[in-house]
C-alpha cells in the first residue's frame, strides 16, 4: 500500500506538468544525519536518511506548480525512553496508558503541493504550503500554523493545506488572507495580516481564527478549541541595530487566554561576527519549575508547545572562518528555572552542491528544569542538493 | 548620505548604461573636464532606466576553491531598484534580494522558509553570499559625486587604454572606505580599475573591468573581477545576458516578488 501511494503521488507530480506541455523541473535534496547520545549512561547512535524531491513547472506566464515530496527513514536507537526525556517527578505522574517512549517514525509525504495563480499584482496560491508568519528568529507568536525547534529554528517547515491570497502595494506593502480547511466551517482557519513599510521599518497587523485540536494526555482524549488571535509586528532599524519585534493577544474558547511578546535585536561586526538576540515572554508560562505539569511537559514533547516557562533568551552569533567554514553557536536560556541549551555548530560547503553540518546540544541546569532532564546529543548532518 | 563605494555603481553591474551616446562624452573628455564634471560623468555611464540580465559569479576562495553562482538580476530607475535572485547552484536557487532606496533597504529571501527578512544596514558592508562584493557593492546606485570629494591625479596608461586617475575621498566619515582611486576611460568614461582602502587606509579590494562593448548604445562591461587584497580571495563576474530600456513595472520591486521563482 506504502509502495502504491508512492508511486502514485510521484506519478501525479511528474505528469500534471506535462499535461501542460510544459516538462517539470527536478531538484532536491538528500541529507544523512547521524546523531549520537547518551541512555541510562549507554552511548547509542541513530542516523536518518531523507530525501526530497522538488517539482516544479511554470503553466503559462500566470501560473505555476509545485510539489515536494519527502521520504525519510530512521535507523538505530528510534525510540527515546520518556524517562530519560522527563524529570522524574514529572515521569512518576504519567498516566497508564502515556506514551513510554518518544518515537522516531519512518514517514513519506506530500510536504508542499500547490498552484501559485498571478493576476496583475495579486497572488493566489492554493494547495499544502508553508506559511510564515512573523518577524521573529525564534518564536513567531502570531503564527497559527507551525511550532518551530528550538535548537534549529531555521528548518524547513511543514506545508498547511491552504488557500492564501496575497495583494502586495507599495514596495513592501500587503495584504495577506489564508484560509485553512478544517472541518466545518467554522472551524476553518482563517488569518488576515495587513502590512506596510513606514520609513526604514516594515510594520504588520494580524487578526485570525482557527480551531486547535488539543490532546489531552492525562486522559487520552482530544478535542478541539476555539483560539483568537490579535497580534502584529516590526522589523527595522535602531542606532544601526536591525530590531524586531513580535506580540499576540491568544483568546482561548475555554483555555485561559495569554499574551507572547517577542523582541529581537542584531548586528554584525566589521570582521564578519553576526550577533543575535532574541527575548520572548509568554504570560502562559511558568515562573516556578516546580509548576511546570504532566500535560504541559508532553505537550512540549510531542508538540503543541515550545516552552513551559515565562522568560527565555535565545542569543545566536556565527563568523566565517573561510569563505566556505562558518562557526556558529546557539544558546537558548529559561530565565525562570536558570536552565540552558547550548549549540556550538560547524558548516561546511565541501562542494558546490553539498553542506556538512557538525553540532552538539550541550544541555544545562537541575534536573527539574526544562533543558536540564535532557543529555547530551550530537549531530552530524551532510546534504547533497541537486 | 551613506557611505558607500557605490562600487557596483561602476560595476555598473549588470546594470551599466550610459545617457549619452559614446561619441558625445568623448568630445567632451577633449575639453579637459574637472574632476567634479569626471565623476559626474562616471555616475552616469553605471546608470540605466532598467535592465535585465544574468551574471555567473564565481568565487576563488583564500583555499583556492572556487564556487560559481547563475544570477538572474532586474534594476530600474538607474539602479535604485535591484532585485537578485540565484538561479544556479541548487543548494542556493531561489535564494532572492530586493534592494531599494540606493541600498537603503534589504530584504532577503529564503526558500527553505519561505520567509522574506528585513536586514539592518549593518550587513552592507559584509559579503554577499560569501563573495568578495558586498551587499553595499552591489546594491549603491552610482553617486560617487554625492559621496565622494573628487581631485584628478591626471591622465595615465591602465590597462592599455588612456584613462583619468581620480582620488576619491569621503565626505562622511563614516563611508565604507577611506579612499577610492579610480581609472576611467577617457572616451567611456567607464571605470576600469578601482582601488578601495580600508579605514587604515591600506589596500583592501581592487576591481578590474574588462570586455566593453556597446550594447543597445550603453557601454557595458562584460567582466568584473574583485581581488580581495588582504584575504587574498577573488570573485569574478562575467555578464552572460543583458537586456536594457526594458518594461519592469514597479511591482518586479516589491518583497512580494522576492518569493516567485
Amino acid at each position: 500500500m506504502c509502495r502504491l501511494v508512492v508511486t502514485v503521488t510521484l506519478a501525479t507530480l511528474l505528469l500534471l506538468p506535462r499535461a501542460w506541455g510544459i516538462g517539470p523541473e527536478l531538484s532536491g535534496y538528500y541529507q544523512y544525519q547521524l546523531r549520537a547520545g547518551a541512555i541510562d549512561r549507554e552511548a547509542y547512535v541513530q542516523d536518518y536518511n531523507r530525501l526530497r524531491l522538488d517539482i516544479s513547472a511554470q503553466a503559462g506566464e500566470r501560473a505555476s506548480f509545485r510539489g515536494d515530496y519527502v521520504y525519510q527513514t530512521f535507523n538505530g536507537r528510534t525510540a527515546l525512553p520518556l524517562d530519560e526525556l522527563l524529570p522524574p517527578a514529572i515521569f512518576e505522574q504519567l498516566p497508564p496508558d502515556a506514551p513510554s517512549a518518544y518515537e522516531f517514525e519512518n514517514e513519506h509525504y506530500l510536504d508542499n503541493a500547490f498552484l501559485s495563480f498571478y493576476a496583475g499584482r495579486f497572488m493566489i496560491r492554493v494547495g499544502k504550503q508553508q506559511l510564515p508568519w512573523g518577524t521573529g528568529y525564534a518564536w513567531n507568536p502570531t503564527d497559527l500554523f507551525n511550532v518551530k525547534s528550538l535548537v534549529e529554528p531555521t528548518y524547513e517547515k511543514r506545508g498547511v493545506d491552504a488557500g492564501a491570497i496575497e495583494i502586495p502595494f507599495h514596495t513592501a506593502g500587503s495584504i495577506r488572507a489564508v484560509f485553512a480547511p478544517h472541518g466545518t466551517i467554522e472551524q476553518t482557519a482563517r488569518l488576515l495580516r495587513i502590512g506596510e513599510h513606514f520609513g526604514r521599518y516594515d510594520i504588520s497587523a494580524t487578526i485570525g481564527q482557527l480551531h486547535e485540536e488539543r490532546r489531552n494526555f492525562l486522559t487520552g482524549t482530544t478535542s478541539a478549541e476555539r483560539r483568537r488571535l490579535l497580534g502584529g509586528d516590526f522589523a527595522g532599524e535602531l542606532f544601526g541595530l536591525g530590531v524586531w519585534g513580535e506580540g499576540a493577544y491568544n483568546d482561548w474558547e475555554r483555555s485561559d487566554d495569554y499574551a507572547q511578546l517577542v523582541l529581537g535585536v542584531d548586528y554584525t561586526l566589521e570582521n564578519g561576527t553576526y550577533l543575535l538576540g532574541e527575548y520572548y515572554w509568554s504570560e502562559r508560562g511558568r515562573l516556578r519549575r516546580e509548576d511546570y505539569t504532566v500535560q504541559e511537559w508532553l505537550e512540549l514533547l510531542f508538540g503543541g508547545r515550545k516552552s513551559l516557562a515565562r522568560n527565555y533568551l535565545f542569543l545566536y552569533t556565527s563568523y566565517p572562518l573561510t569563505e566556505l567554514i562558518d562557526l556558529s553557536a546557539y544558546g537558548v536560556g529559561n530565565l525562570d528555572d536558570r536552565s540552558l541549551v547550548l549549540i556550538p555548530s560547524l558548516s561546511y560547503n565541501i562542494a558546490e552542491n553539498v553542506d556538512l553540518l557538525f553540532n552538539l546540544n550541550l544541555f544545562s541546569g537541575d534536573e527539574a528544569s526544562e533543558f536540564g532532564s535532557a543529555d547530551h546529543l550530537g549531530f552530524l548532518r551532510v546534504t547533497a542538493y541537486f | 548620505m551613506s557611505h558607500v563605494i557605490r562600487l557596483c555603481l561602476l560595476l555598473s553591474i549588470v546594470i551599466p548604461v550610459i545617457h549619452l551616446p559614446a561619441d558625445a562624452l568623448a568630445d567632451e573628455a577633449d575639453d579637459s573636464p574637472s574632476a567634479r564634471q569626471i565623476v559626474a560623468r562616471v555616475d552616469s555611464v553605471a546608470r540605466a532606466e532598467s535592465s535585465e540580465g544574468i551574471i555567473l559569479q564565481t568565487i576563488t576562495t583564500t583555499g583556492g576553491e572556487e564556487r560559481e553562482f547563475r544570477i538572474r538580476v532586474f534594476t530600474k530607475d538607474g539602479n535604485d531598484k535591484m532585485l537578485f535572485r540565484y538561479l544556479e547552484p541548487a543548494r542556493v536557487e531561489g535564494v532572492s534580494f530586493l534592494m531599494l532606496d540606493d541600498g537603503k533597504d534589504i530584504w532577503s529571501y529564503f526558500p527553505s522558509t519561505d520567509r522574506v527578512r528585513h536586514l539592518a544596514s549593518h550587513v552592507k558592508r559584509q559579503k554577499m553570499m560569501g563573495s568578495d562584493f558586498s551587499y553595499e557593492d552591489m546594491g549603491s546606485s552610482s553617486s560617487f559625486a554625492a559621496d565622494y570629494d573628487a581631485t584628478l591625479a591626471g591622465t595615465e596608461d591602465c590597462e592599455g587604454n588612456v584613462c583619468y586617475h581620480l582620488t576619491l575621498t569621503p565626505y562622511d566619515s563614516d563611508c565604507a572606505y577611506s579612499r577610492v582611486e579610480i581609472w576611467a576611460d577617457t572616451s567611456l568614461y567607464v571605470p576600469l580599475r578601482v582601488d578601495y582602502y580600508d579605514d587604515d587606509g591600506e589596500l583592501l579590494k581592487r576591481l578590474l573591468v574588462a570586455d566593453i562593448r556597446i550594447i543597445d548604445a550603453h557601454p557595458t562591461p562584460m567582466h568584473y573581477v574583485m581581488t580581495n587584497l588582504q584575504d587574498d580571495s577573488r570573485t569574478t563576474m562575467r555578464i552572460v545576458e543583458i537586456e536594457y530600456d526594458i518594461d519592469l513595472p514597479d511591482a518586479q520591486f516589491t518583497t512580494s516578488e522576492l518569493k516567485k521563482r
